[in-house]
């Protein structure tokens, strides 16, 4: 219905294609051009995905280092709260200028934007379980090793999830906007080629995949969700029904 | 019920120093002695801040006292202690396990062999009336439910005492009534040593062999009550003119009667 409105209001009020196209023309870019497109969100995908694993991986091992060691807390939370105030994205021209225009530099940045929700959400994982439980394992003479694997790892599945959500939006916003300092491929590189060749119905046709690349994303993480963390489907259907809904 | 001593303080005192911040020592508990016999269910009862807590710890060999001893077993407690059961005023079970493992987490910690372990905590699952749960997450139980499986994960290891700090507090009226009505039930099937710690007069009185009342910070004995209601007790029990004037007895103790008035 939109989309008609859309095609009826561009067409009555004769407004320039390079500003504001109507679907058909959108449709036809699509028709066009599509594989190249194709080729392109694979690519920003992929960025998007291996910032946001190594961010994953190296997040939650930093996590992990600043909780059980209150030196290492003390010397690295301060660099951390560095890199998290500097906009990641002022360093895009920096990492272009040493990797080049291909694939390193975009996944540098994903990672350095994902890093610090990741580390944040995950040590309040580690250090929320309840006192009583850690009074319970300790009278049960648990190791440090055994309270990390039993009680404070599961406990911060939920909250490294929540971590994973934000680094994963993050971690797209980032591969874009290294694309737009500099790219040969990616949709932010054809939103940026748009923009110099005034063909914007290649600007729609690439936002819109963007859109979808970032709703794919988003179940993606959902359903891992999910598959992780069975039971926190129970929690919300009780809060639902808690409040009427079911 | 044997002489046997299961759990003892004797003479202890803790005061609370803080190393690193500047504030004043706090004396939690001064020369407080008292013996729970096996089988023996004793209740502490007491104002807020009285030092409650502090004793969960010290039994449980969770925190050491600063004079005098406390004993598990006639054994000195040196370190955490297994050999007694904690069960706490929330049922603080892990989300991500179903019931039974729930259960189980002590056997695990210990390093027990978990099959021999299994159907005990299925029997203990049909001693709570929770049969059919076992492999529910916690999420699906209610409150009073959970606070049976941490009773249950209390018992999976048969230690010689059981502390229970508050375990009903955060329950309703009704469901609280009723959990004392099954925790009697539990605990006569399973002859359990018991120290009971609880903010209601009324709780203590009905549930315990005797009622030790303490004063407010820093925490002493002031009297040991002996409670000698038959078992298995009704809560119409309450009701009799010997069940209310041991709780107004306990009430005056701790200074809560009205000053003039009816009191």
């Amino acid at each position: 219905m939109m989309i008609v409105v859309w095609e009826g209001m561009v067409r009555l009020a004769k407004i320039p294609e390079f500003i504001f196209p109507a679907p058909s023309r959108i449709v036809d870019f699509y028709v066009k051009f599509g594989y190249t497109l194709t080729e392109d969100t694979a690519a920003t995908l992929m960025e998007t995905v291996l910032g946001f694993l190594l961010a994953a991986v190296l997040g939650v091992v930093f996590a992990v280092l600043l909780v059980y060691s209150a030196l290492l807390y003390d010397i690295l939370y301060p660099p951390l709260i560095v890199l998290q105030v500097t906009p990641k994205i002022a360093i895009a021209p920096l990492l272009l200028l040493w990797f080049g225009y291909g694939l390193l530099p975009k996944v540098v940045i994903g990672f350095f934007i994902s890093f610090f929700p990741i580390v944040v959400t995950t040590v309040h994982g580690l250090t929320s379980v309840e006192p009583e439980m850690l009074d319970l394992l300790h009278s049960l003479r648990a190791s440090k090793r055994k309270i990390f694997l039993k009680a404070r790892l599961p406990h911060a599945v939920p909250y490294m999830f929540s971590g994973f959500q934000i680094a994963m939006t993050l971690s797209l916003i980032g591969a874009i906007v290294a694309e737009f300092v500099g790219a040969e491929l990616g949709l932010g590189f054809k939103i940026v080629y748009s923009q110099y060749s005034a063909n914007t119905p290649m600007l729609f046709a690439a936002l819109g995949l963007l859109a979808v690349a970032g709703l794919v994303l988003f179940y993606l993480m959902l359903f891992l969700e999910r598959l992780c963390t069975p039971w926190r489907a129970l929690k919300q259907e009780k809060e639902f029904a808690a409040q009427g809904f079911l | 019920m044997s002489q046997r001593t299961v759990i003892e303080l004797k003479d202890v005192k803790k005061l609370y120093q803080s190393k690193v911040v500047r504030r004043p020592a706090v004396l939690a508990l001064e020369n407080v002695s008292f013996e729970v016999k096996e089988g023996e269910f004793l209740a502490l009862v007491g104002p807020s801040g009285c030092g409650k807590s502090t004793i969960l710890k010290l039994v449980s060999g969770l925190m050491p006292p600063t004079e005098g001893v406390v004993r598990v077993n006639g054994v000195e407690v040196r370190g955490p202690q297994p050999d007694i059961g904690i069960v706490f005023q929330f049922p603080v079970l892990m989300e991500w396990r179903k019931v039974l493992d729930n259960i189980l987490l002590p056997i695990e910690v210990l390093e027990l062999d978990d099959l021999d372990y299994r159907q005990r905590a299925r029997d203990l699952v049909a001693l709570v009336g929770l049969t059919g749960f076992e492999d529910k997450y916690p999420l699906e139980l209610s409150g009073g439910m959970q606070q049976r499986v941490s009773i249950c994960r209390a018992l999976i290891h048969d230690p010689p005492g059981l502390i229970m700090d508050e375990p009903f507090s955060a329950l309703d009226e009704m469901t609280r009534d009723a959990m004392n009505v099954e925790l009697q039930r539990i605990l006569l099937e399973r002859h359990k040593t018991v120290l009971y710690i609880t903010h209601s007069i009324t709780e203590a009185v009905f549930l315990a062999d005797r009622v030790a009342v303490m004063s407010a910070r820093p925490g002493r004995i002031l009297k040991v009550i002996d409670v000698s209601f038959r078992r298995p007790r009704s809560l119409r029990v309450r009701a009799m003119p010997e069940f209310v004037d041991k709780v107004e007895e306990i009430r005056e103790l701790l200074g809560l009667l009205d000053p003039g008035g009816s009191g």
